[in-house]
């Protein structure tokens, strides 16, 4: 085999086997060591593709939530009116997070773990861009105009968050409430934000 | 006599010590972050003392959950009035809650240690509830018409709920503890949430 290829496939193989140690244990409980015997490597092996094991986890999210953001930003589409553009994206978070439930669990890790800022940026939101596309909507006229975006940001966010990150919901585990609920808050922030 | 109740005493300073010492760490660091032998250490007490009062690192946690949630939980308890309608109750909900949050951030960790232990299971059986008031509110609002009938209520309790954890649990909100800007995100919160429930 090509050993760029079978360099590549190493790699890989090691940030899956670190999504899933660090999605189970968060930063401080996993170990390289942990990561290693998951896959039956040698650890020296992740070593030589990642510095240390901080810079193993910042590779990690990045793997784990490419495909978060990538989606998240060809989710918005602000050309065919406030419903729509509401609906897209809302409809494409709650799947995302209903299919991967360990975004959720990371997210929340590096909350808990993180109060001296060491464990690396987490600008994802803002890389999918929704606060943006709301302020295009805005100037559009579609939004009311005394609306912050970032704060209204916020709350959207907090809507759709909420059936993964409150224990009182079991939404995540029902599809037919799951499309009783994309549709209720997408009603919702249609009749908050509408001008 | 005089023996025994000294005994009973300082038993109780023993306990509620353990306690602190282990709400401190576990808030910290979490169930699975924390051992019993760091507790012990902590106070400077033998680990065999705290598996007297305690049968378990799980009991442990258990109470020390019990005693950071129960503050919430009696915070809570009185009831907000709904005769003044939808948005005099938001009102009412985002600035306790928002101002209980503030003054007590060790509840939001516990919460989110918790969330984690959730997919484990048993760990997570204590649930920060204010879910009976939000019930009975929204259902009152809802049958004075304040909240429109095809509301789902259980929806409505949850948007309401996360609406307010938002710039504490959510590290987008990203406030810094700017005065200005968090009374800015209640206002919208709640004027949002009341269009969005009106008839």
């Amino acid at each position: 085999m090509d050993r760029r290829v079978q360099g590549k496939n190493t790699r890989q193989e090691i940030l899956e086997a670190a999504s899933q140690v660090f999605i189970e244990k968060g930063y401080e409980g996993a170990s390289i060591s942990d990561i290693a015997c998951l896959k039956e490597m040698n650890q020296s092996l992740i070593y030589h593709y990642f510095d240390n094991k901080r810079a193993l986890w910042e590779h990690t999210k990045e793997f784990l939530l490419k495909e978060y953001v990538e989606g998240g930003i060809a989710s918005i589409d602000t050309r065919h009116g406030l419903r729509h553009f509401l609906m897209n994206f809302c409809r494409y978070s709650l799947e995302y997070l209903v299919k991967h439930p360990g975004v959720t669990r990371i997210l929340t890790w590096q909350r808990l773990q993180d109060r001296r800022n060491k464990l690396g940026d987490f600008k994802l939101a803002e890389k999918v861009g929704f606060e943006k596309a709301f302020l295009d909507m805005q100037n559009k006229g579609e939004i009311r105009q005394d609306l912050d975006p970032h704060l209204v940001t916020v709350l959207i966010r907090s809507f759709i968050r909420a059936p993964f990150f409150d224990d009182f919901s079991e939404i995540g585990k029902d599809s037919l409430r799951q499309q009783l609920y994309l549709e209720t808050i997408v009603g919702c922030i249609e009749k908050a934000v509408q001008p | 006599m005089r023996f025994k109740r000294h005994k009973e005493e300082s038993g109780k300073r023993s306990k509620s010590r353990i306690l602190r010492a282990a709400s401190k760490l576990f808030v910290e660091n979490g169930f699975a972050g924390t051992s019993l032998s760091e507790v012990a250490k902590k106070i400077d007490v033998n680990q065999s003392l705290i598996y007297h009062y305690f049968s378990s690192k799980e009991e442990l946690w258990q109470c020390v959950k019990e005693e950071l949630i129960g503050g919430y939980f009696e915070a809570n308890r009185t009831s907000f009035e709904v005769d003044k309608g939808l948005r005099y109750f938001l009102e009412q909900y985002f600035h306790s809650g928002y101002d209980y949050f503030c003054r007590h951030p060790d509840i939001i960790r516990i919460l989110s240690w918790q969330s984690l232990e959730g997919e484990l299971g048993k760990l997570a059986t204590l649930r920060m509830s204010d879910q009976d008031m939000l019930m009975q509110a929204v259902m009152s609002l809802k049958e004075q018409g304040e909240i429109r009938s095809a509301q789902d209520p259980f929806i409505a309790i949850l948007m309401i709920r996360n609406a307010l954890r938002a710039p504490f649990f959510d590290d987008y909100a990203a406030f810094d503890q700017d005065l200005e800007k968090e009374k800015k995100y209640v206002k919208i919160a709640v004027d949002c949430l009341m269009r969005a429930f009106a008839e």
